[in-house]
């Protein structure tokens, strides 16, 4: 019986070992995941080596029914009725097209599973990070003639399309949209009582906090991981552009760079230590803040565009600015990346096509451009939108974003910076770690990741 | 002399036996076996999750082991845990079910009040953990508004699952609540068994309340505390919902146990060998608790 048993225990084994070894490879020999041509010369799209010319590839056939699976982080309620009705825009044009939306939260970890398993959507819709991942695998579809071919960059803000792919100079993966930027949120009516002027500075804004806090009222209102924001805008106003875009690309930190780093996070520290945030901040919820905010005990609400809605629902009086910069001549960036972008799987059936670039190019017209706007979202498309029906939140924000650049989510440089970042910022507000300290620790994780990532592409 | 052997005849014999055990085991090979041999596997190369696997052989074992502080935090965070909602929701269960069985209650009161121990076993753990994370908000939540009520104020402006002292504390009352309704469950159910007339001796000949549980009770339940300490022990050591739901494992990594550990390294780095080589420390470390438990618990059998 044991003899029996052991041999099957063994068989067992060998075989689960088996399966493994097929998932290996330097050792390894797992295939590219999923079976699919050679990428092509010049950004042709792989999945369609006919003779027909791209136009021709691209025109949807009417009397063809079609089902694209897309797959999206547009899983809130918001999110999710714009999508809904951007899909019903696509259908007035396309009834033929069917689209199978899948919104999922922790979608970056979806469409790993996905991809990784050979049962990856159609269209997937992401940030550069995971873009840069995807691409490494030769999973996503080089669109660059296709966006070439459908205009999509004549219709969108100039620099925009490239500025979703910049880790891939010159080539096209995915086709941004909408925005986050990231602008300050004020109370006004707190802001008339305390006669408060908005602050263009970090010296102002330092005025402002300190008549702010000295009048009861807590300056910010913010979570651990909303604080993250409150470094890049302290960063983007302190630092050039160029030397943030060398670290966030993971080309070089500057000594301009590093300087900048160290002096906003010690005036981040430099608030915590005065007390500028809620009590028990590392208790908040992040969901709850467009609820604390409202209460009227805040003053300042570092956060996206979008909370324009529930700020509006919550018929909050409100204005917005651009995070303030060290001096009034340098240039204004707003922690703005792109929301994400949609990117076509490299393997996508030929007769899918014409319908997977339909769809995404329903996000490229003037309708839809409107109602992402009057959805609460910064468009990136050039069209005039002075008549679209915007709440005056809504407005405040637009304005804010005004003349200023894209910077980013410094947090996305590389995978688990987030992580980390958002455990230091705890760190921070429990006055376990200074200001200095943080930029020692966050400098040797950044390298650490930094390490790990260059060793992944090479 | 063939006892325990397997011969063709044992095999006739018993062939509807382990024809019925077959679907199981190969259930068990499927969804425990081979994928608990693929974690082996992965925790001893480098991947993100995605594309080809490279072999590192015990690389992640020493990334995670050496001058690794929140491999440490972890690793005391879990047995904290452990050791709390091991033996509290065990004994909060062993008096209510005393109290139940062996009390003066009328019997329908008796089952009522055993329904409502376990209704939080009956919640789901992140609904009940949603739930948790709103009592404790600081701002929001009843508690502190209840503590003010009460002139408890000192205590009120804590925010419990942002404060280093308090966060472990608060997170273990949650899964305190939802346990020991079903420890009560187990031990009233066991305590039932119990024959009566061995109380109804043991007051003749003068023992005590206190002697009766010790002398009777606690021996007559031996089997159900072995396998609810099991239990609870194994619930332990993998926890990862209640903590995720409430703190992420924050605030900074004041609450990080092994499973949190794991994930983050896992889906926010992208460091798949390295959490599972965790998860691989884990269940190691589980298995000698374990079984170094079931041995203590024979041993004082006999």
């Amino acid at each position: 019986m044991k003899k029996a048993l052991s041999l099957l225990l063994a068989l067992l084994v060998t075989v689960a070992l088996v399966a493994c070894g097929n998932g290996g490879s330097a050792v390894s020999q797992q295939p590219a995941p999923q079976e699919k041509s050679p990428p092509a010369q010049g950004g042709s799209p792989q999945a369609a080596p006919s003779e027909k010319t791209l136009a021709q590839q691209l025109t949807v056939d009417p009397n063809q029914e079609v089902t694209i699976t897309v797959m999206s982080m547009h899983h809130t309620e918001q999110r999710r009725s714009l999508m809904d009705q951007n899909i019903a825009l696509l259908n007035e044009k396309y009834p033929n097209i069917k689209v199978e939306h899948n919104p999922v939260e922790d979608y970056i970890n979806a469409i790993k599973m996905g991809f990784d398993s050979g049962d990856a959507p159609d269209i997937v819709y992401i940030d550069d990070t995971t873009q840069n991942m995807l691409e490494r695998y030769d999973y996503l579809m080089d669109i660059t003639d296709i966006a070439k071919e459908m205009k999509w960059a004549d219709v969108s803000k100039p620099g925009s399309l490239e500025y979703q792919n910049v880790r891939h100079p010159g080539v096209i993966y995915s086709a941004p949209y909408i925005s986050g930027p990231r602008v300050v949120w004020y109370n006004k009516e707190i802001f008339n009582k305390l006669n408060l002027n908005v602050p263009t500075t970090l010296d102002e804004f330092d005025d402002v906090l300190a008549k702010v806090k000295e009048a009861g009222y807590i300056p910010f209102e913010a979570s651990i991981r909303t604080t993250l924001w409150h470094i890049d805008g302290c960063l983007f106003g302190m630092v050039p552009f160029e030397d943030i875009s060398k670290w966030y690309y993971l080309e070089d930190s500057t000594d301009i760079y590093k300087t900048g780093r160290k002096e906003a996070l010690e005036k981040v520290a430099e608030w915590v230590e005065r007390g500028y945030f809620r009590e028990g901040i590392t208790s908040i919820d992040h969901n709850n803040l467009n609820v604390l905010f409202p209460r009227g005990e805040t003053v300042f609400y570092v956060s996206g565009a979008s909370a324009a809605g529930p700020l509006a629902s919550a018929n909050m009086d409100v204005g917005a600015f651009p995070f303030p910069k060290k001096s009034k001549d340098f240039p204004t960036t707003l922690v703005d990346a792109s929301d994400s972008g949609w990117a076509i799987r490299a393997d996508l059936p030929e007769e899918k096509l014409a319908a997977a670039v339909a769809f995404i190019d329903s996000f490229f017209t003037e309708q839809s451009a409107r109602l992402w706007t009057e959805g609460g979202f910064v468009s990136l498309l050039t069209f005039d939108q002075s008549d679209a029906k915007v709440t005056p939140q809504q407005l405040a924000a637009i304005q804010a974003c005004e003349g200023a650049q894209m910077g980013y989510f410094l947090d996305n440089a590389a995978p688990g910076l987030l992580d980390a970042m958002e455990i230091l910022n705890a760190r921070l507000h429990l006055k376990e770690i200074t200001g200095a300290d943080y930029d020692a620790l966050i400098d040797q994780q950044y390298e650490e990741l930094k390490a790990e990532e260059l060793s992944k592409r090479s | 002399m063939n006892r325990g052997r397997l011969t063709c005849g044992v095999l006739r014999k018993h062939m509807i036996c382990y024809l019925l055990l077959a679907p199981t085991l190969l259930m068990f090979v499927i969804f425990v076996l081979v994928p608990a041999v693929q974690t082996v596997y992965i925790s001893l190369t480098q991947w993100e999750g995605i594309g080809p696997k490279t072999w590192v052989g015990l690389s992640n074992y020493k990334t995670m082991l050496l001058g690794n502080a929140v491999y440490l935090t972890a690793l005391r965070n879990t047995v904290v845990w452990t050791l709390v909602t091991m033996t509290v929701p065990v004994a909060i269960g062993l008096f209510q079910a005393n109290l139940l069985v062996r009390g003066s209650l009328p019997h329908r009161l008796a089952k009522l009040y055993q329904l409502i121990y376990f209704l939080p076993q009956v919640i789901s753990t992140v609904v009940a953990a949603i739930a948790w994370k709103f009592i404790y908000d600081p701002v929001m939540g009843p508690l502190n508004d209840v503590l003010r009520v009460v002139g408890m104020n000192q205590y009120a402006n804590i925010g419990w699952l942002g404060n280093p002292k308090t966060v472990m504390t608060a997170l273990c009352v949650v899964n305190v609540w939802i346990h020991s309704g079903f420890c009560c469950v187990v031990f009233a159910a066991a305590m039932q068994g119990i024959d009566k007339e061995l109380y109804d001796a043991a007051m003749v000949d003068g023992a005590t309340r206190s002697d009766q549980f010790w002398r009777i009770t606690l021996p007559g339940i031996r089997e159900s505390m072995t396998t609810v300490l099991v239990l609870t022990m194994m619930w332990s050591f993998k926890v990862f919902d209640i903590i995720w739901t409430m703190t992420k494992g924050g605030p900074g990594q004041h609450s990080y146990v092994f499973a949190i550990y794991a994930y983050v390294q896992g889906f926010s780095y992208n460091r798949l060998g390295l959490s599972a080589a965790i998860t691989v420390s884990l269940t190691l470390i589980a298995m000698v608790f374990s079984k170094a438990f079931t041995t203590i618990r024979e041993r004082g059998r006999y």
